[in-house]
């Protein structure tokens, strides 16, 4: 079963310096039928005003991950840094029991446009951590790239999330098809990044979203960039 | 419910007592709290040539704390540089506006902290000054900001009815 999640029926809020789409109930954005879907909790596109961005605040318990469409992103924490996140770039900051950042973007005269995922730990309390990791977008074209999962092996290339999910990223062409078994009960949230895919036979523009699950495969062809979220 | 807030409020130059502020924030956070940061400054602070860059930093990651700040929030978590008193620059209008609302009886049941960022003294002067607004103090055991952050969180949330 595929469930698909237009671009434009997210929830929108524009603050002048954000332009911000919600997948799911975010902030002020409310709908009960779209609380998230499985561990995923929000995911909300951001474009970013050059030179503004988010004040430090905090997070708890909660696995937040940052895809960058475009531009850069400025970020400090209670951890690390200063850091800076550009395109083909990923962030993964486990809040565990509690940590305070701030997101600028880091240009005064370009915007910018990123994903921001949060997903629900396997437990709470746990240390706080920062990772970011840069990837050669060769390695996605016609395939899957995994970028996130519950291990690493090379933690400069693949971020540990706290939970049992694993985090691809596809870019397809014509020609191209991406094919990605689920196991028996898993289940997967599929976002277009950028252009266009056809999602098992069903077509999904720039900003749209569907959830699979009952499926025993997915397969990705089309014009586009996607993130793949195989989740329990 | 609405999760207990604290507004964290700071004052800064050159981004030292910002960091024992985040400490602070973070404890609150771990109490699962929720930490309103707010930067005090004033017009015509003298800013050390070295802490330029931090400095405009602040004045663009912040905003100040407002009535609406405190009479949102449960706690009041105040880190004043060291060296610093009520009456100096950053702190007078502030404490003016706590005074006013001690005045017109709205800072009522809310509990309040002072961080100790190395000078006895401005943790004493502060202390007198929210005492006299109303404020139920909580003291800390040594210069752990967290651990006093966590304490005020604490103590909101586990003030919350039907918990």
């Amino acid at each position: 079963m595929i469930t698909i999640r237009r671009s434009e029926d997210r929830g929108y809020a524009d603050r002048g310096w954000l332009r911000s789409h919600a997948t799911f109930s975010f902030g002020s954005y409310h709908d009960p039928n779209f609380m998230g879907f499985r561990v995923l909790r929000v995911l909300n596109e951001d474009r970013i005003a050059p030179g503004k961005g988010f004040g430090p605040h905090s997070h708890r318990d909660m696995e937040i991950v940052t895809y960058m469409v475009e531009g850069r992103l400025a970020h400090r924490d209670s951890l690390t840094g200063p850091h800076v996140l550009g395109r083909h770039e990923l962030q993964a900051m486990t809040a565990g029991d509690g940590l305070v950042h701030s997101e600028f973007n880091a240009s005064e005269t370009e915007p910018s446009h990123s994903l921001q995922i949060w997903i629900d730990p396997q437990t709470e309390d746990l240390t706080p951590s920062y990772q970011q990791i840069a990837f050669d977008p060769e390695g996605a074209r016609g395939r899957l790239l995994l970028l996130a999962a519950p291990t690493s092996s090379d933690p400069a290339r693949t971020a540990i999330i706290r939970q049992d999910v694993q985090l691809y990223v596809t870019e397809v062409s014509a020609g191209d098809s991406v094919i990605h078994a689920l196991r028996e009960g898993r289940h997967a949230w599929i976002q277009v990044v950028r252009g266009a895919i056809d999602l098992n036979g069903v077509a999904l523009q720039q900003g749209d979203g569907a959830a699979v699950s009952d499926e025993r495969e997915i397969r990705v062809s089309g014009d586009g960039e996607a993130l793949v979220f195989d989740l329990p | 419910m609405a999760q207990p807030a604290v507004v964290v409020a700071f004052s800064s130059r050159c981004g030292t007592t910002e960091t024992i502020a985040h400490t602070a924030a973070i404890g609150t956070v771990n109490a699962r709290a929720l930490p309103r940061l707010r930067w005090l400054t004033h017009d015509g602070l003298v800013v050390p040539p070295e802490c330029a860059v931090t400095f405009r930093r602040l004045q663009k990651e912040y905003v100040a704390p407002n009535e609406s700040d405190i009479a949102g929030s449960q706690a009041l978590i105040i880190v004043p540089s060291a060296g610093m008193t009520p009456s100096s620059n950053e702190w007078q209008p502030f404490v003016a506006l706590l005074d006013r609302m001690a005045q017109a009886r709205t800072l009522a049941g809310k509990v309040c902290a002072v961080i100790d960022t190395g000078d006895g003294h401005t943790v004493a002067s502060f202390t007198t000054v929210l005492s006299a607004c109303g404020f139920s103090l909580i003291a800390a055991d040594g210069r752990d900001a967290r651990a006093h952050g966590r304490a005020v969180g604490l103590a909101i949330v586990g003030a919350l009815p039907h918990r």
